[in-house]
């Protein structure tokens, strides 16, 4: 189990945003977190990632508790992720966005970057390098050199997987991947998760879209009102009584 | 029988009362132009140096009656306000939190600009609103200056009250800000609210500067630190609300009072800045506010 | 390669220039613009790329100066070391301030850097047992390294522009490396920032310290081939120029420095009576560059550029 959730809980005021919330993600697999709107996923995502600190209860990730850790350690530890709302590095370019998530990974520091020593030229062309490869993978490698915010939200949106794969993290947290994307995108991304799986990257996707969840998943977890109401495969998700009603005809 | 621990007390308290309600005002006026437009008006402090200077030009260099001098010198100040959301401000197309504070500062550095050009840099006085020397309460005694700034104080929080929380007007400015754009689409001309949200702004911070010129000197670059300990006191209350700024202006000048007195002098300009810090840390949203508004 | 031609080309001129305009009052000029090079630089790096409002660096000018003003002309310590004790004094202060003031944002980190500049005003006018007071610092004593001691403007000129071009080629080094892409990441948004493993509190402070440390050493040079000093020079209009100088030629750029700070000390010399006018021309400078040509003059010319390159193939 990469990640585990036990006792995820996170008060807004009196009310429980999340409640109780236990699920462990299996290293390997797209493991898809859905339930109607207010559901809570995006707060648990928030958590798992470090923006926001659970009242009660403790994040596991590779078996080390997350507890108070910033963002930045948990994405040096191998935890990334996409987010809702694209958050491109304006007056940066394509390229530069993606070596973002690339610098992490190598020690060369203010000195060497000052003086330009060999150290810091040679983390620069691995860094360069590596970006442009997830560039590659998701396709955007003509744009690289382009100004990010030029870019059309759902290029934006395989944009910030590119930056979210490019420090070889171990999961990748993807929060609502295909809002605003049409048909043709959305399977584009669909191909790009079950692409990114056979890399033996981890997936944890918070997703609207039905087809999506149950194109690429290999487990579905269902909350609602913060908590857990069903857990399985899609297909078993698909029929249980109860997730049906918490959607009330959503398909 | 003078007690000289209580009435030196006493002293200092209404020493902190004065000063804490022109830091009241100035937060007043900040809370106004923030709640309507959702800029924090960063030369709030030259509104109220440029009051003080205008009312001086005007009673002892033109020689006008007082009364005539202080209603003039709100509606020029009122005006520069206007002038400057105009010029300043409005003219911005991609709004963005650091270019406002920037051009605020600009705007405030142009006022001091002016000021040093039409008053110079000599520091000025004011003659005090009645004539009478100092009044005598329980041994201490004080400038009847103080009561009138401290009146002044209670009824306009009394009229802003009045104004935003009873009349049409002032309710459709509240909402103003809230959000902007359903406001003028419900046929609330928001470019008219926010112009009297500037005129008020400048019109209290220049009160703040007529009621206190004749306590202390008034010098073309004293806007700055007014502005800050404003400021600060809005912060204090929680910005954007009117009692906080109340609360927070008086609370600080009996801080500052308080400590200059029995502590040492040097704290006196520092204090704002390290309650500034501390409430930041500490309690971000003021006193006066819910952690989780 | 072709790249740094121009930096080479421009490093000639720089040393040539003094010949040119022989025994000119523009070499007092330039000095004094190569100075606030160093400054500007500084203030580029923390407010241009790391995107952190500071309205305190001419407080670290002056803390700068009058550093190397006490040390070397009452305590008669060497002006080398002086100027080198008064970068760390002056970088620890900043790393003291910064570090709990960088974690707040927007107006509260513009106006804790306004009113901590605001309090190193007041206390060098308030010791003046030390800093001379009011009136300001006199005959502070030359610059010498070793046996050699720097007199006269021609003499000054040389140092100052090694130093100011140093400053500007190791920091655009930085700007070009990850800590510059850092930087500017926390500036553009530092939730994914940090969500993509950048230290966002590290990088702010580092910026912070830095750009105090720069003006530090920009208030020294200041000092010494000045002579004279006073506590107007850490004024708040004093720190609103220096961002101007950043950001009117051209924000995050080497030229862009050079204009904007060349242009900002070149007025006073084009304007009689200036003294009286500074702030007035300082504010609406300010206002007119933010509301009309945000991207500075550099945008100004790039965007003239792209337009008639536009008609042209029509």
């Amino acid at each position: 189990m990469i990640l585990e959730i036990r006792g995820l809980t996170r008060f807004f005021q009196r009310l429980a945003a999340v409640n109780e919330l236990s699920f462990a993600v299996k290293q390997g697999d797209i493991k898809a977190l859905i339930g109607p709107n207010g559901a809570g996923k995006t707060t648990t995502f928030n958590m798992v990632t470090g923006l926001l600190a659970p009242s009660r209860g403790s994040v596991f990730f590779k078996g080390e508790e997350l507890a108070t850790l910033p963002p930045h350690v948990r994405a040096r530890k191998g935890l990334s992720r996409t987010f809702q709302i694209v958050r491109p590095f304006a007056e940066m370019s394509v390229l530069e966005n993606v070596m973002i998530g690339c610098d992490m990974r190598t020690g060369s520091g203010l000195f060497s970057a000052a003086l330009r020593l060999p150290r810091s030229l040679r983390d620069e062309r691995k860094v360069r390098r590596k970006a442009m490869e997830e560039l590659e993978f998701v396709g955007l490698a003509a744009r690289a050199n382009d100004p990010a915010t030029s870019l059309p939200m759902g290029e934006q949106r395989v944009m910030e997987i590119a930056r979210a794969l490019a420090s070889d993290p171990e999961i990748v947290l993807f929060d609502e991947p295909a809002a605003g994307l049409n048909e043709k995108e959305t399977d584009q991304l669909a191909n790009n998760l079950l692409r990114i799986k056979e890399r033996g990257i981890t997936v944890l996707l918070v997703e609207h879209d039905m087809r999506l969840v149950m194109r690429v998943s290999d487990e579905v977890v269902v909350i609602n009102y913060g908590s857990l109401i069903a857990e399985g495969t899609p297909s078993e998700i698909r029929n249980n009584p109860e997730v049906i009603t918490a959607y009330l005809g959503t398909s | 029988m003078e007690n000289t621990h209580l009435s030196q007390a006493i002293q200092f308290i209404f020493a902190g009362l004065t000063s804490g309600s022109i830091y009241a005002l100035v937060a007043l006026g900040f809370d106004i132009i923030y709640n309507v437009t959702l800029v924090v008006n960063l030369a709030q402090g030259e509104f109220l140096m440029l009051g003080a200077m205008t009312m001086i030009s005007l009673h002892s260099g033109l020689k006008l009656p007082l009364p005539l001098a202080l209603v003039l010198s709100t509606l020029i100040v009122g005006c520069v306000g206007i002038l400057f959301d105009r010029f300043a401000i409005r003219p911005l197309k991609k709004p963005s939190i650091m270019l406002l504070i920037l051009l605020t500062i600009g705007g405030s550095t142009f006022l001091k600009g002016v000021a040093l050009l039409i008053w110079g840099k000599d520091p000025y006085t004011a003659p005090t609103f009645t004539r009478i020397k100092s009044i005598s309460f329980l041994g201490a005694s004080f400038s009847p200056q103080m009561l009138w700034v401290i009146g002044t104080l209670v009824v306009v929080s009394f009229v802003l009250w009045f104004f935003f929380g009873r009349t049409l007007i002032g309710k459709a400015m509240r909402a103003c800000a809230e959000n902007q754009r359903a406001a003028s689409l419900m046929g609330v001309d928001v470019k008219t609210f926010v112009m009297i949200s500037y005129f008020l702004g400048g019109a209290l911070g220049a009160l703040g500067g007529m009621l206190i010129a004749p306590v202390s000197f008034m010098v073309y670059d004293e806007g700055t630190m007014m502005g800050l300990k404003g400021f600060a006191s809005a912060v204090l209350g929680g910005v954007g609300s009117y009692p906080g700024a109340v609360v927070g202006g008086l609370v600080l000048g009996l801080l500052e009072s308080l400590s200059t007195g029995y502590v040492s002098s040097i704290f006196k300009d520092i204090l704002a800045f390290l309650v500034l810090l501390c409430i930041l840390v500490i309690k971000p949203t003021g006193l006066m506010k819910r952690s989780d508004e | 390669m072709i790249r740094i031609t121009p930096y080479i080309l421009f490093a000639v001129f720089i040393y040539l220039l003094p010949a040119m305009l022989a025994g000119s009052y523009w070499i007092h000029v330039l000095v004094i613009i190569g100075t606030y090079v160093i400054a500007a630089t500084g203030v580029d790096l923390v407010v241009g790329f790391a995107g952190q409002l500071s309205l305190c660096q001419a407080a670290f000018f002056a803390l700068g100066a009058y550093a190397s003003a006490i040390l070397t002309t009452t305590y008669h310590v060497d002006p080398i070391l002086a100027l080198l004790i008064g970068m760390l004094f002056t970088g620890l202060v900043a790393y003291g301030v910064g570090a709990p003031v960088l974690r707040l944002k927007g107006y509260y980190l513009a106006i804790a850097t306004l009113g901590f500049g605001l309090i190193i005003q007041s206390f060098l006018v308030t010791m003046a047992q030390y800093t001379g007071g009011p009136d300001g610092f006199r005959d502070i004593v030359p610059l010498n390294i070793g046996s050699y001691t720097f007199k006269t403007d021609e003499q000054y000129y040389y140092p100052i522009w090694t130093v100011a071009m140093l400053i500007l080629l190791l920091t655009r080094n930085i700007a070009r490396s990850k800590i510059g892409r850092a930087m500017l990441a926390l500036r553009g948004d530092d939730v994914a920032a940090s969500a993509m493993g950048v230290d966002i509190a590290r990088y702010k402070v580092q910026a912070f310290v830095l750009s105090a440390m720069y003006a530090s050493l920009a208030g020294s040079l200041y000092a010494h081939s000045n002579r004279f000093i006073s506590p107007q020079m850490a004024d708040l209009s004093r720190s609103v120029e220096m961002i101007i100088m950043a950001v009117l030629g051209g924000i995050r750029t080497v030229f862009g420095v050079l204009i904007g700070t060349t242009i900002m000390k070149s007025i006073p010399e084009v304007l009689e009576s200036f003294l009286d006018y500074q702030m007035v021309v300082t504010g609406a400078i300010l206002i007119v560059l933010l509301l009309y040509m945000p991207q500075g003059l550099i945008g100004v010319v790039r965007s003239v550029i792209t337009r008639l390159r536009l008609r042209g193939e029509r």
